[in-house]
């Protein structure tokens, strides 16, 4: 009986430890959850106001619910429409980066959705986009907007 | 009820002392044990107690080592990696990566320098060797995806 202590205090420190090791992030998954989630689509437009765009990089972030992302697609014009770059392992709840580029000739010069966030939301949430880089085929950087929309998955 | 009682510790039994005494040495069997059995059953006995202990106390140690071990990864996990709320990410990546990686050199790491790399390949001009981003020699399109992570992979990196 009295080597119980021995075998049960590392064991205990062990299980400690386990828990002191988790990851803050992976706290904010066991909160309780306000509503059942659902999935949805971030339509992200670029306005290049007239100027061709070549690339861009947008930082994008929901605020205010559990969010998880699950893909980013290209946008509707050609020289965007492939999946852009993107960090799989990114937490949107923070932020996400998203970047393309084209070297053709043949690209946007209105309002086009570059880019398409699929996520899955639980709650109400906020999207904010900011604009880090707008450039023309120069690689000068342009004067241009962003705006975001969201939309239903198909 | 004054039945007999098979218990031979009993104190209530009919029998007269005498006759109890007498049935007692009848099956009294007097074996004579060797002192160097004794000795050697005792030795045994010893060896064997011995090395129990010796486990325990293995145990035991191990139990302390491994105590200590956690209640030092606790300690450095909540007095020193506690402050910092995010992945240690730009420990991970190196430094002199990034500084590589800024082919336009203002400081940042983003897509318009994997545009650089990338147009320059497209139009067949001549390329920065300082470019070759993943060292293999030569300077292609793994560099220029390379350098297009760095730049979306910056979102992992604490805020500035």
């Amino acid at each position: 009986m009295t080597r119980a202590p021995i075998i049960l205090l590392p064991v205990l420190l062990l299980v400690l430890l386990g828990g002191a090791l988790d990851d803050p992030h992976d706290s904010v998954a066991t909160q309780p959850l306000m509503s059942s989630p659902r999935f949805a689509a971030v339509n992200v437009y670029i306005d290049p106001g007239g100027e061709p765009l070549a690339a861009y990089q947008f930082e994008l972030t929901g605020q205010g619910a559990e969010v998880k992302l699950v893909g980013v697609e290209g946008g509707e014009h050609q020289a965007f429409a492939d999946a852009p770059y993107y960090d799989p392992k990114a937490n949107l709840r923070n932020r996400i980066i998203v970047a393309a580029f084209n070297t053709g000739e043949n690209l946007p010069h209105r309002q086009t959705r570059v880019a398409t966030v699929m996520v899955e939301v639980t709650g109400p949430v906020r999207w904010l986009a900011s604009l880090d880089v707008a450039a023309a085929p120069d690689a000068k950087h342009t004067d241009a907007a962003i705006s975001v929309s969201e939309g239903a998955v198909q | 009820m004054a039945g007999f009682d098979p218990n031979p510790d009993a104190t209530d039994q009919d029998l007269p002392p005498r006759l109890r005494d007498a049935i007692a040495r009848m099956h009294r069997v007097e074996v004579p044990v060797p002192v160097e059995l004794d000795q050697t059953i005792l030795a045994d006995a010893k060896r064997s107690f011995l090395g129990r202990r010796r486990a325990w106390m293995l145990i035991g140690r191990l139990s302390i080592g491994i105590a200590t071990a956690a209640l030092v990864a606790i300690a450095v996990r909540v007095f020193v990696a506690a402050p910092s709320s995010h992945p240690p990410t730009a420990m991970v990546q190196p430094p002199k990566l990034y500084q590589i990686a800024d082919v336009n050199h203002d400081g940042r790491v983003d897509i318009l320098d994997a545009y650089i790399v990338a147009r320059t390949i497209a139009r067949h001009e001549p390329l920065d060797p300082a470019w070759d981003i993943n060292g293999d020699g030569v300077v292609d399109q793994k560099d220029v995806d390379l350098i297009a992570t760095l730049a979306v992979r910056a979102a992992r990196e604490p805020p500035q």
